[in-house]
């Protein structure tokens, strides 16, 4: 039985699922969630698909286009855990007046080396950040940005310093070893 | 990277990664969310049945829900707002996702009869909608009914005209939809909210911007008969925010879509436009074909009133191209229309183009004769005090023959204003 909008008998939920779990499962696939999110996220769209389907033109198109934005929105509250992380520990870290490991001149030595690693817009942005105390409206100011769109860019200059200290190529440094 | 450490333990990893250990980075590159992830086939989320199951148990409660949900709705239906907040706030059985769907179908009833009721329903949604619990919904089903309630209160708010009021509003709903389930439908919804305020507030180029997401949504939905009506608005905001060319490109491709059997008004009304557009950028020619096509449909909707719009623009059309008699004969139909229709402010607009005209041939005492004829329509007429006075500016300077270009327009702009005033 296929679904949509034009059937005048009322899909059940049985029809529903048999009809659209195969492609929605392949979607979530294709974006690699974790299994038990990926459930959470596949239940949810059933669920709001059930309560909105007098509503819904195309069931298929639609669940296609819910679980890509969900996923998109999944990847993206993630990564900004993470930079949100990575952003507030070299803040404390440079704000600690004794860091376990190194002191505070180590410190700016080696996050001024990882900036090298990045473009350099988002050095100059980081550098203003980190090395010179400026909060980002201030940095927005100074570097020509607009202030309402200053923390997006923060966001994927942080990206790229993540992905800069993650990264390999390196001498070989025997003390973690 | 998992976001399991602490503060402290977060900002030791991040210090020993910028002191360079190849080893950490060679460990924890696989897992950082930067690093590609390819689903393994273990990875199949879901299982069919189980799936079902839930699905049916949780379709059997909703629907008994609903059935209370109305109920409940009706009970405070009459109640002053202060003790409907009240009562929703305290009493957990007036606290359900179906109260909070019924609460806003009702507030969207009401929008044209009652803007305050539309409001006081919508300020009730959004305080269930924040009462909601975990255990009633999954979390981000319960977002987006609060995305909802919060875009609907926007909505309420812009019908009223506080339009800083709204805009708070859709920034509370944008919060808890980036929180929701991605349902295209509610960032359709609040889409649609957001696009129209822009347009109240006259920021017509945001208003494009967001209309063009709300196509885009609406074509990924595979919803065609929708984004033709969605581009009929889009089409009149690059007009109004002066981009004519994309005006006119857009409502060509609206009229392409629109299907004139199931909504022949609005088929109609984005030709009618179009011609407006065609019009204002220069294009009299084309103007006039698809204005040549319109007219026999409005006299066989029976629409009478946009029939008279065009024939006023037929007549704009032809003062442009100096085609006197046309233009003459078209403004005097559409004037007297105006009059029996008893609209006044159209009918004193028509007769400043037709005082342009006559002044244009150097028509004076034409130009008299016509001054009397509206001043005399305005007494009998309820207009509003600028009308009056604007038409008494023009009726004076008609009579000292000090009439000039400068000062119909003067006229028309006042008109204008007080046309946009009687129109909210």
């Amino acid at each position: 039985m296929s679904v949509s909008h034009t059937q005048e008998v009322e899909p059940s939920v049985e029809d529903l699922v048999e009809e659209l779990f195969p492609k929605a499962r392949a979607t979530l696939r294709r974006f690699g969630l974790p299994p038990e999110d990926a459930e959470d996220v596949l239940q949810d769209t059933f669920v709001t698909l059930l309560r909105k389907k007098g509503e819904i033109y195309n069931p298929e198109a639609w669940i296609n286009g819910t679980l890509r934005r969900r996923c998109l929105m999944y990847w993206r509250k993630r990564q900004r855990s993470l930079l949100t992380a990575v952003d507030e520990s070299i803040l404390e870290a440079l704000a600690s007046p004794e860091a376990p490991d190194q002191d505070g001149d180590d410190l700016g030595r080696d996050l001024e080396r990882a900036l090298c690693s990045i473009p350099s817009r988002c050095r100059r942005l980081l550098d203003l950040r980190y090395l010179q105390d400026c909060d980002p409206q201030d940095a927005a100011t100074r570097l020509g940005y607009r202030k309402s769109g200053i923390y997006k860019i923060l966001d994927r200059c942080l990206a790229a310093l993540s992905r800069g200290l993650v990264a390999t190529g390196f001498m070989e440094d025997p003390s973690c070893e | 990277m998992r976001g399991e450490l602490d503060r402290e333990g977060a900002r030791r990893v991040v210090v020993h990664l910028l002191g360079d250990c190849p080893s950490c980075r060679r460990v924890t590159a696989p897992a950082s969310p930067f690093a590609a992830r390819i689903a393994s086939p273990e990875d199949q989320p879901g299982d069919a049945r189980r799936l079902i199951r839930e699905l049916e148990h949780g379709e059997r409660r909703r629907q008994k829900e609903e059935q209370v949900a109305l109920g409940l709705v009706a009970e405070i239906a009459d109640l002053p707002q202060a003790r409907r907040l009240l009562l929703v706030r305290n009493s957990r059985r007036f606290q359900s996702p179906s109260v909070v769907e019924t609460l806003l179908a009702d507030s969207w009833a009401s929008r044209f009869d009652d803007p305050q009721r539309t409001l006081d329903l919508a300020d009730v949604a959004v305080a269930v909608s924040e009462a909601l619990r975990p255990a009633d919904l999954p979390a981000a089903i319960v977002s987006d009914l609060r995305g909802r309630a919060w875009a609907a209160r926007g909505n309420a708010l812009r019908i009223k005209s506080d339009l800083r009021g709204a805009e708070a509003s859709f920034a509370r709903a944008r919060e808890y939809l980036d929180e929701g389930t991605g349902d295209p439908l509610e960032e359709a919804r609040l889409c649609s909210f957001i696009a129209t305020a822009l347009s109240a507030d006259g920021r017509y180029e945001e208003a494009v911007a967001v209309q063009e997401r709300l196509v885009r949504l609406h074509t990924r939905m595979g919803d065609d008969s929708q984004v033709g009506t969605l581009l009929v608005s889009l089409a009149n905001y690059h007009f109004r925010s002066g981009d004519r060319r994309r005006a006119i490109a857009v409502a060509m491709r609206a009229v392409g879509m629109l299907d004139a059997e199931s909504d022949p008004r609005l088929a109609l009304a984005v030709r009618h436009n179009l011609v407006m557009y065609l019009h204002e950028d220069g294009r009299f020619e084309e103007a006039l074909a698809v204005l040549a096509k319109l007219k026999p449909e409005y006299a066989k909707l029976g629409d009478r009133i946009n029939l008279l719009r065009l024939i006023w623009v037929e007549g704009l059309i032809a003062h442009k191209l100096r085609d006197v008699a046309a233009a003459e004969q078209a403004y005097h139909t559409a004037g007297h229309g105006f009059v029996e229709q008893e609209m006044a402010l159209d009918a004193a607009r028509v007769a400043l183009d037709l005082g342009s005209l006559l002044l244009e041939q150097r028509r004076t005492e034409g130009v008299r004769e016509l001054a009397t004829a509206v001043e005399t329509v305005f007494r009998s007429l309820d207009i509003p005090s600028e009308a009056l006075a604007a038409w008494a500016l023009f009726v004076r300077a008609v009579e000292i023959d000090q009439l000039t270009a400068a000062l119909v327009a003067e006229v028309a702009e006042s008109l204008e204003r007080s046309v946009g005033r009687t129109s909210r």
